[in-house]
């Protein structure tokens, strides 16, 4: 196991941010750690490399206790942190070369590390040129370049991909894939659930501090698949048909999304379900099944969408 | 070393803080020593006496102003056209009236009273006093006079060498330029730290920093450390303006000036990094910086003497670091050495340790 936290809890006040929170990751993986904003990713994150203190729990990487070798430990760790953590007037090359020496790396180290990470983040033509004439997803990839000089064995990656455009997400999520072949283990924490869908081999999803669920795409979409998910679009939008449904006994939930009805149900037979459509006078214009992605796994087992957030 | 190095790429970024802090004290040192030290009276004698006394007294005044020959006839028209400042008329038999113990008057003339000729006057009175108890001391005896009067010259010679007034006129500006160094210092080791340490803070930089194998205790202490080289760099620049430039007076060593305003500047590096654990952004952190170190050198006498204000105010200033750097530094120009200022700088190291300690008093977390 390259990291395993056991029994964490990090309270601020009366919040509890991290809520005695287990976690595995094996050595190799893309490890994917999906939840909604405010799930207590991103203080997760600050455990693990301990920026913040815990109330309780231990936190082992590389097999070593975090505090007792705190040092040592950070000398392989790289951190994309959630924010854009770079000095806008220094060039990118010398962002990186601070890094680099944060890191302690020798002469030669440094300069093969800084060459190697811009030339992976596609800075390369860029070196000398200031962030603050960067686009965002530049910016966004001189994060990550200064989180690869000293070339780590795993690397935490802090909602990497937010706010830029589809070019950029895509150049990013094709480097996570490449930085894992190359034998770095990726923690890569979104709240996005097609990136993850996308590039995990192994995802946890977090709510309210706690992992609800934990597995490879397809166990997690086991959880629900006996469940047969029911998507029907009606003519106008109508709220009290998501009431009419969720009464239902056979209607484990309802939830309605512009014109479409998405219903999961517990039972295969769907009659009682599409009768309320007609009893209530609802004009039915489509009716779909579909395979259940992350999102239906998390509305079923916290009964939001992803994007609402945890508070 | 890489925070540190990082800073001395900042300094040179921070073009505004570095710019006031190093102009603000060069305007006043150059105004501080503007219209003296330079200035040397120029004074015309006409001796009628010849003495070995009068000739002594030329000499002596020579080590004061420059002496031009001028005649009874063109001694008015010489003062007129300001050739020189000064005319002193030696009349026949002054030196044995002095002797007997009965002196004559010099006669000075002068065409406006000025800085110069006031402060050459009274010189010459001072010497002419002395002369005069020497006479009563040899009771009319020419010969144990002029004894006397060999002694008194090896004696002064040395101390004559730069006249009583226009030393302390040196000190003055000396002390005044002082002042104003150490508001310059004050500024920039106020300002830079503060800015600096926040906008790591306000960038998120300081989180990411302790991702990495950094301590904390080692991000202190190489930021303090950037910010001493830049106090010495300044002092240097300073000081050695002051002393190549303008001939400043810093008592009996330049060395000690050096060890107060360096400890000074530990101090004001203190209050920077107290600052920066409070203030929340950059803005706060430039605002506060004038709002501290202003009334700072007001109160510490920076500007104008501790003395001229209220006694309610100089009790009050002895809170101060700057009256403390103040004080040491007015002992240091007036002739006394480092041990004479020990206490002055045991209090400026309490200030130290105290600013220190409530900046590291701060919550355990990094990321906040
Ligand atoms: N420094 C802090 N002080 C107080 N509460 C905090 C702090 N950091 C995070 N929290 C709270 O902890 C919870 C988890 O936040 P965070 O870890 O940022 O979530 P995520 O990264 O999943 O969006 C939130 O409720 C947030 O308000
Ligand atoms: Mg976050």
């Amino acid at each position: 196991m390259i990291i395993e936290v056991s029994d964490l809890v990090k309270r601020y006040k009366d919040n509890l941010a991290i809520d005695h929170l287990s976690l595995q990751v094996k050595e190799g993986e893309i490890f994917g750690l999906l939840g909604p904003n405010g799930a207590g990713k991103t203080t997760l994150t600050n455990t693990i490399l301990g920026l913040t203190a815990v109330d309780q729990g231990t936190i082992k990487i590389f097999g070593q206790e975090l505090r007792k070798n705190e040092r040592e430990i950070k000398r392989h760790v790289g951190l994309v942190p959630q924010d854009i953590a770079v000095y806008e007037d220094l060039s990118a090359l010398e962002n990186v070369l601070l890094f680099g020496r944060l890191y302690g790396l020798s002469r030669k180290a440094l300069k093969e590390g800084v060459d190697d990470a811009l030339e992976f983040t596609g800075l390369t033509h860029l070196q000398n040129k200031r962030p603050s004439q960067f686009s965002g997803g530049m910016k966004r990839r001189l994060n990550i370049a200064c989180a690869l000089v000293h070339k780590p064995k795993l690397i935490i990656m802090d909602e990497p991909t937010v706010g830029i455009d589809p070019q950029s997400r895509n150049y990013i999520l094709e480097s996570v894939k490449k930085l894992n072949s190359m034998g770095c283990t990726v923690i890569y924490i979104s709240h996005y659930m097609e990136e993850v869908e996308s590039i995990c081999s192994q995802i946890a999803i977090v709510d309210k501090g706690r992992i609800i669920a934990k597995g490879t795409k397809e166990e997690l979409s086991q959880l629900i698949v006996d469940d047969n998910v029911l998507l029907v679009d009606i003519e106008s939008p109508n709220y009290s048909i998501i009431d009419t449904l969720k009464s239902l006994p056979s209607v484990k939930d309802a939830m309605i999304d512009d014109h479409t009805v998405r219903i999961v149900s517990a039972d295969k037979n769907m009659n009682e379900a599409l009768s309320a459509f007609l009893k209530k006078g609802v004009t039915v214009t489509k009716v779909s099944t579909n395979t259940p992605t992350l999102e239906d796994v998390f509305l079923t087992l916290t009964g939001r969408a992803l994007r609402e957030g945890s508070n | 070393m890489a925070v540190f190095l990082n800073n001395l790429k900042r300094f040179m970024k921070s073009k505004l803080t570095l710019g006031l802090s190093l102009m603000i004290p060069i305007v006043f040192i150059v105004v501080a020593f503007s219209g003296s030290g330079t200035q040397r009276a120029t004074v015309g004698i006409i001796d009628h006496d010849g003495t070995r006394l009068t000739k002594q007294m030329i000499q002596t005044i020579k080590g004061q102003a420059d002496v031009a020959r001028v005649t009874d006839k063109n001694q008015r028209d010489q003062l007129i056209n300001g050739h020189v400042d000064m005319v002193l008329i030696v009349d026949k038999g002054f030196t044995s009236s002095i002797i007997d113990g009965r002196p004559m008057e010099l006669k000075g003339y002068h065409v406006t009273e000025s800085n110069v000729s006031a402060g050459l006057g009274a010189f010459i009175g001072g010497y002419l006093q002395d002369m005069e108890l020497m006479a009563k001391q040899a009771q009319g005896r020419q010969q144990s006079f002029y004894q006397a009067l060999d002694q008194y010259n090896q004696n002064h010679l040395r101390l004559n060498v730069q006249s009583a007034d226009g030393q302390a006129r040196q000190k003055e500006s000396t002390l005044n330029s002082l002042g104003f160094v150490i508001y310059g210092c004050l500024i920039m080791l106020i300002a830079l730290p503060s800015k600096l340490i926040v906008e790591d803070k306000e960038k998120k930089i300081f989180d990411r920093f302790f991702t990495t194998p950094l301590s904390l205790k080692s991000y202190n202490a190489q930021h303090i450390l950037s910010y001493v080289l830049l106090a010495n760099v300044t002092i240097f620049t300073m000081l050695a303006i002051l002393a190549g430039g303008f001939h400043a007076s810093f008592g009996p060593s330049i060395f000690n000036v050096y060890v107060v305003l360096l400890v000074f500047s530990i101090v004001a590096i203190s209050i920077g990094v107290a600052l920066s654990a409070v203030v929340k952004n950059t803005r706060q952190s430039n605002a506060l910086t004038w709002l501290i170190t202003t009334p700072l050198a007001m109160l510490g006498g920076c500007f104008w003497p501790l003395e001229i204000m209220p006694s309610f105010m100089q009790k009050l200033a002895n809170f101060t670091p700057t009256a403390w750097g103040v004080k040491a530094l007015t002992k240091l120009v007036y002739g006394n050495g480092l041990s004479d200022v020990i206490i002055e700088l045991s209090v400026l190291s309490a200030f130290a340790v105290i600013f220190f300690l409530l900046a590291s008093w701060r919550r355990t977390d990094i990321a906040h």
